[in-house]
């Protein structure tokens, strides 16, 4: 899979702020969580000027999902970042393929399955779209 | 898109400005609220080490393989 910079227009006040209108929409407080902030943001703003590929981009949405940068709706806010960068991947598949790769990024990113799950379900189905 | 661009380097555009502005930013806010209801607010991910995610049931599947049929019927009829 090539190499970008698939995460450079997130800047890290995006990302706030996604997480803001996330947190609006569901009626909690938007705050900073003190353990995972630092760490996430770090962890991020390293990322995001990296060139880097799809599955790599993908391991940093997933990582700054588990360290929990903010009291509340981590899970949405770097599955949908990961979802929405996986259409480009997707791009001459079928729509069914399509969606289970999309779904696959998001079950991935938001901690329900695991990477070699992840990897064996995302290699099946890149093989068969070789074929 | 230009002028976005400069004021961003300037960094006179805020965030929220930006997701508004951007296609890739508004679509990735627009599937954030869209799946919001199949998370739980809580970081149970970090807290557990296994996350959450509601699936969708087979609907969204059906649509897929429906579209996928409707698309190759077309093409044979070309």
């Amino acid at each position: 899979m090539n190499q970008k910079r698939w995460l450079e227009k997130f800047s890290w006040d995006v990302i706030v702020e996604m997480n803001r209108q996330a947190c609006q929409a569901g009626k909690v407080v938007h705050e900073p969580k003190p353990e995972g902030y630092d760490q996430t943001r770090a962890t991020w703003e390293t990322a995001m000027g990296r060139e880097q590929t799809f599955r790599d981009a993908v391991e940093v949405c997933r990582e700054c999902h588990r360290l929990a940068p903010f009291r509340f709706f981590n899970g949405n806010t770097f599955a949908g970042i990961a979802r929405v960068l996986s259409q480009e991947v997707c791009k001459g598949m079928g729509p069914t393929k399509a969606l289970m790769f999309r779904n696959a990024v998001g079950h991935y990113v938001a901690g329900v399955i695991g990477s070699e799950e992840f990897d064996q379900v995302s290699g099946r189905i890149m093989a068969e779209q070789k074929e | 898109m230009q002028v976005l661009e400069s004021l961003l380097i300037m960094g006179h555009v805020s965030a929220s400005e930006r997701i508004e502005k951007d296609p890739l930013l508004k679509a990735v806010m627009a599937e954030i609220l869209e799946i919001q209801s199949r998370f739980v607010p809580e970081p149970v991910f970090a807290k557990t080490g296994i996350g959450y995610l509601k699936s969708e049931g087979v609907f969204e599947l059906q649509q897929a393989k429906l579209s996928e049929a409707n698309n190759t019927r077309r093409n044979k009829t070309k």
